[in-house]
């Protein structure tokens, strides 16, 4: 297989690439080609002061949009073993007179994509001799129109591949960002317009514009993922009593897009094995009275009440802490979509709520209750005038019989502490803003094809536990959460 | 509304002459009346564009259909109003930059769009009447698009196409079709507008019509 690499002197033709980038093009496809022939990368000067003509048809051209071979065999070249006619029909474009327009798409590389057909190079491809005078040179420009119609990108040709072996001349579509300076592959945003503008010399000494419109998409970015720590609560008590009024952060994350185009977030949360449990330990206190003493106590017994709780909500925050609040309040078991904007970092934070039909819970007042004794104390009796008379001894009056005592016995309850136990599961995914719901959040099926990237997915996510808890406690009489207490 | 009475109250307003938009009443989305003032500022001047190449001396159906954009302009409402009886739609007088085949136009620049209802202006497509030595007697478009995934979504309706006989145009009202797929507005998809003519010589024309919007 031969291919050339083809450059142009600027003074010569008023267009082409520099020696530079063609020594480059020749090494490159030297290395990946050992069997190529060195001898055949011949720079071809452009055919200078040719005649400038258009009439020819550019739909006669038979420019293709053709992928590397499907076997990966050599991601340099189109496939050789390309069907033309197969390939137009895929292709929706319109070809008049001063070039093409194609409609589909174009998906730039991405490695790292689940769909195979945007893990290969795709290659702008026409054979050598359409119009019955052979291509003898070719160099094109590229710029970029942004849908306000701002133009970028330079004039500077660059040249173009010609496959001997094939009879073919092509363009690496990748190739055209990589020699972008302000635009590279990652900027290549669906919304744009990208403009390759093809000079042709023909062996006739023809020269034949051909411009080529069409809409790129370019990679996923590598968006960088930090998890961060859920601040703690000051103590367990506010602990529980801060998930029953409001809920409870179980997950902050941020997500930071480094490219210059918009992407979308799809997250879901589910319940996971184990249902997230609120368990609040309640702790009463009381006396036990005595006929003959003062209450005993007070005595301390716990006793357990739970709720379920679920991740219902996300709040993201564009730009970080502080930025523009965005908020889902039902992420349970369905998905909801953020946009993550060019260039910003998300903050996403997982808030699990009380679920539905959880019971409110009251811890009661505190009860007084009058508990009365009487002491005992020995008693002996003397006889003064052989009447007995009995004497209570230890008793500062000894003469005076002993009163029953009351006191006032406070029983009371609290909260003290408590657990949040159990797991659940999320899920994050990343598409490109266009991508549709029913895509971006199919079932993810083994070896099925898929639009989105999986950014997160936890098969359980712990949940806090703010102190040890014994789940062997009794059971309170109300099981809730305690909203007032 | 006596829709003569509020054309002759506009044309006293402006000083302008203006025309009536035929309207086939019963007939699908097809508007109202719409009164058009000629020789009107061009409000697209800025989207002039000198690219001629489709010129040739044996026009093809697409070149021939001399494709125009209308904006209709808003005067005595601020919001938007579906009797949209107070509009008038000016034509630009120059060629929108595209590119047509044989039986195809592409814009080559995205169309103005305000997706919210309190737009300021809508967008038409204009084009004339006499087509191919014929004339066109009956026109209705389709509305389908090619998605950033490249998913090529068909709209099931059709609507019919205003005529303007005093100005011997017909008249799409872009805003109007694009605004029942709101969800669909990414500037990524390319739209296509399949318009099917009826000439009055029996012949039927297929003419596609690709473009794309931005968001205003």
């Amino acid at each position: 297989m031969i291919y050339l690499c083809v450059s142009f002197f600027l003074f010569f033709s008023g267009c082409g690439g520099s020696s530079e980038k063609s020594t480059e093009h020749t090494t490159q496809s030297s290395r990946q080609s050992p069997e190529s022939d060195l001898a055949s990368f011949v720079p071809v000067p452009a055919g200078g002061g040719g005649n400038f003509i258009e009439s020819y048809s550019k739909l006669s051209l038979g420019l293709r949009v053709v992928p590397e071979a499907a076997d990966g065999s050599d991601s340099n070249r189109p496939d050789p073993q390309f069907n033309w006619a197969a390939v137009a029909n895929a292709e929706e474009a319109s070809w008049d007179e001063t070039g093409g327009v194609f409609h589909r798409k174009i998906f730039l590389v991405d490695p790292e994509s689940s769909l195979p057909e945007h893990k290969r190079h795709l290659f702008f491809v026409w054979p050598e001799n359409p119009w019955g005078s052979p291509i003898r040179s070719a160099s094109f420009t590229h710029r970029i129109v942004s849908p306000l119609n701002h133009r970028r990108g330079t004039l500077n040709p660059m040249p173009v591949w010609h496959d001997l072996e094939n009879q073919t001349w092509f363009i690496p579509i990748s190739e055209i960002f990589r020699a972008s300076e302000n635009y590279k592959a990652l900027d290549a945003s669906g919304e744009d317009t990208q403009i390759i503008h093809i000079d042709l010399i023909l062996e006739n000494g023809l020269s034949v514009p051909v411009e080529i419109r069409f809409q790129a998409i370019g990679p996923i970015p590598d968006i960088r993922h930090e998890l961060h720590p859920v601040p703690p609560s000051p103590n367990a008590v506010e602990f529980v009593k801060s998930i029953s009024r409001e809920g409870r952060v179980v997950r902050i994350e941020s997500w930071t897009n480094p490219s210059s185009r918009p992407f979308t977030l799809w997250v879901r949360a589910q319940t996971g094995r184990q249902a997230l449990k609120l368990h609040t330990e309640i702790q009463m206190s009381e006396y036990t009275p005595r006929g003959d003493g003062p209450p005993l106590g007070p005595h301390l017994r716990s006793q357990n009440s739970s709720a379920e709780l679920s991740v219902t909500q996300i709040v993201a925050e564009h730009g970080g802490p502080g930025g523009e609040s965005e908020e889902s309040s039902d992420v349970g078991n369905q998905w909801v979509s953020f946009t993550l904007k060019a260039a910003e970092v998300l903050y996403l934070y997982w808030r699990a709520n009380p679920s539905v039909g959880v019971r409110d819970c009251l811890i009661p007042p505190p009860q007084i209750i009058p508990m009365s004794w009487l002491e005992i104390f020995p008693q002996t009796f003397s006889r003064v005038l052989n009447i007995p008379i009995g004497v209570w001894q230890d008793r500062p009056d000894p003469l005076r019989p002993p009163a029953y005592h009351t006191q006032n016995m406070t029983h009371h309850s609290r909260v003290v502490g408590g657990a949040l136990q159990g797991n659940w599961e999320g899920e994050v995914r990343l598409v490109h803003p266009f991508t549709s719901q029913q895509e971006a959040t199919r079932a993810n099926a083994p070896g099925s094809s898929r639009e989105y990237r999986v950014l997160w997915s936890s098969a359980l996510q712990e949940a806090l536990v703010a102190e040890s808890f014994n789940p062997a406690l009794p059971s309170y009489y109300c099981q809730g959460i305690f909203r007032d207490n | 509304m006596d829709l003569k009475g509020e054309v002759v109250l506009k044309s006293q307003l402006f000083g302008k002459s203006v025309l009536t938009c035929l309207v086939f009443l019963g007939m699908g989305s097809c508007g109202p009346a719409r009164s058009v003032p000629l020789n009107e500022e061009d409000l697209l001047a800025p989207l002039i564009d000198t690219d001629t190449s489709g010129l040739k001396e044996s026009p093809s159906p697409a070149q021939a259909l001399g494709l125009r954009i209308g904006v209709e302009k808003k005067f005595l409402r601020t919001f938007y109003s579906s009797t949209r009886d107070g509009d008038r739609v000016y034509l630009a007088q120059n060629v929108y930059p595209m590119r047509t085949t044989q039986n195809e136009i592409y814009l080559n620049r995205a169309l103005p769009f305000s997706p919210s209802n309190f737009t300021s202006k809508n967008i038409f497509f204009a084009f004339t009447q006499d087509l191919l030595q014929s004339t066109i007697i009956n026109a209705s478009v389709s509305h389908a698009l090619i998605s950033g995934s490249n998913q090529k979504i068909y709209f099931p309706d059709s609507y019919i196409i205003c005529h303007d006989l005093n100005q011997n145009i017909w008249l799409v009202s872009v805003t109007d079709i694009l605004k029942k797929s709101f969800y669909l507005l990414s500037e990524v998809n390319t739209h296509i507008f399949l318009l099917n003519l009826t000439l009055a010589n029996s012949l039927k024309i297929e003419i596609k019509i690709y473009f794309r919007i931005v968001k205003e």
